[in-house]
């Protein structure tokens, strides 16, 4: 029986994994958004100031954020982001204003992807 | 190429615990459910190798989910005559009284061949020697021989027992490491086992094996020189 709990307390371990890993997905989702929507209004604005300080943000959060989701993500999904994510403040530091917002666009989606491919549903059960 | 062979002892290191879970009996003896834990291990470890994309937490989490729920699956069949019909079988008669039931050869996809290669490794060589043969849920034929092709015991000839311990020999010194436990088992104390080395004038770690039975037979076997200057 000395198994049975073992197990029982490895199945509570990786279900505590998944729901932690869900939780720090959805709040990179939300984070990602968050930043991406200030460079948006920034944009918008045309205030360069603002607009390379929030890039410098999100860039910075990205950076930490990689090296967490690495760990449970595929490797590609999070480099693909990490990519057009070194884009942006040269981008923004050059002014190229439809450049930045599709790849932070870009940037969005692919977020919004891995949240819905850790999301539990029958479709990615399935 | 460091990372995938870091990669690769931190999985052989995951997988070796996560069979020490598993236990014995699934290492012996396979169950279908156990064949297929067994398969899937081997594959979910497989990928993260190759695959330095994949994040280990990947392989090395549902290594520990099949284990987990072979190991829960293992007790609730314990616990269930009806969960241990409906995951591991029932045990089928194959062979009555000599005569193949070819019927239940059929259904469980038998040729004579298996049969036969299966008899064969119960000691027996002839169909018409087996009073009763069973299919076991792990596969394997177990036989029951009939009487007269069974090996003569002390029980037939009705000859008394001689005193021998029913304990077997065990091992007391492994390679010039005492086991302490074997000797309570045979219910020697360390000081004989001193003073019996004594007379064979070496030390426990000259020994490469002793052995020893409960009425204190021994037999020591010697390291060879080169293996005592190591």
């Amino acid at each position: 029986m000395k198994r049975f709990y073992i197990c029982l307390a490895v199945i509570a371990g990786i279900i505590g994994v998944c729901i932690f890993s869900m939780h720090r997905v959805s709040e990179m989702k939300d984070r990602v958004d968050t930043y991406a929507q200030a460079v948006f209004t920034a944009v918008e604005e045309e205030d360069y100031e603002k607009t390379l300080a929030s890039v410098r943000e999100l860039t910075t959060y990205w950076e930490e954020e990689h090296k967490v989701l690495v760990r449970y993500i595929r490797h590609a999904q999070v480099d693909d982001i990490s990519r057009s994510m070194f884009k942006l403040e040269s981008l923004a530091r050059y002014k190229a204003y439809h450049d930045l917002t599709a790849e932070l666009s870009s940037i969005v989606w692919q977020a919004n992807q891995i949240w819905d491919s850790e999301r539990i549903n029958v479709g990615n059960v399935m | 190429m460091s990372v995938v062979v870091l990669r690769t002892v931190v999985l052989y290191i995951a997988i070796v615990l996560a069979l020490r879970i598993m236990g014995k009996r699934q290492l012996g003896e396979l169950q279908p459910a156990e064949l297929v834990v067994t398969i899937l291990v081997s594959n979910i470890a497989t990928l993260s190798i190759e695959d330095t994309n994949i994040p280990l937490l990947g392989s090395i989490l549902p290594i520990f989910m099949l284990v987990s729920c072979e190991v829960l699956v293992s007790v609730i069949i314990l616990k269930s005559g009806y969960a241990r019909k409906m995951i591991s079988g029932n045990s089928r008669i194959l062979i009555r009284d000599g005569v193949l039931d070819q019927e239940e050869m059929r259904n469980l996809r038998w040729s004579i061949d298996d049969v036969t290669e299966q008899l064969r490794m119960n000691n027996i060589f002839d169909i018409r020697d087996v009073s009763f043969a069973i299919v076991e849920t792990s596969g394997y034929l177990s036989a029951y021989p009939k009487f007269s092709a069974r090996p003569v015991t002390a029980q037939m000839m009705n000859i008394p027992p001689n005193g021998e311990p029913d304990a077997p020999p065990m091992t007391v010194i492994n390679d010039g490491v005492l086991d302490r436990d074997a000797l309570t088992f045979l219910n020697l104390r360390e000081e004989w086992l001193y003073k019996i080395l004594e007379e064979e004038k070496v030390t426990v770690q000259d020994v490469f094996l002793m052995t020893c039975d409960r009425r204190a037979q021994y037999s020591i076997e010697v390291k060879s020189k080169r293996r005592r200057k190591q």
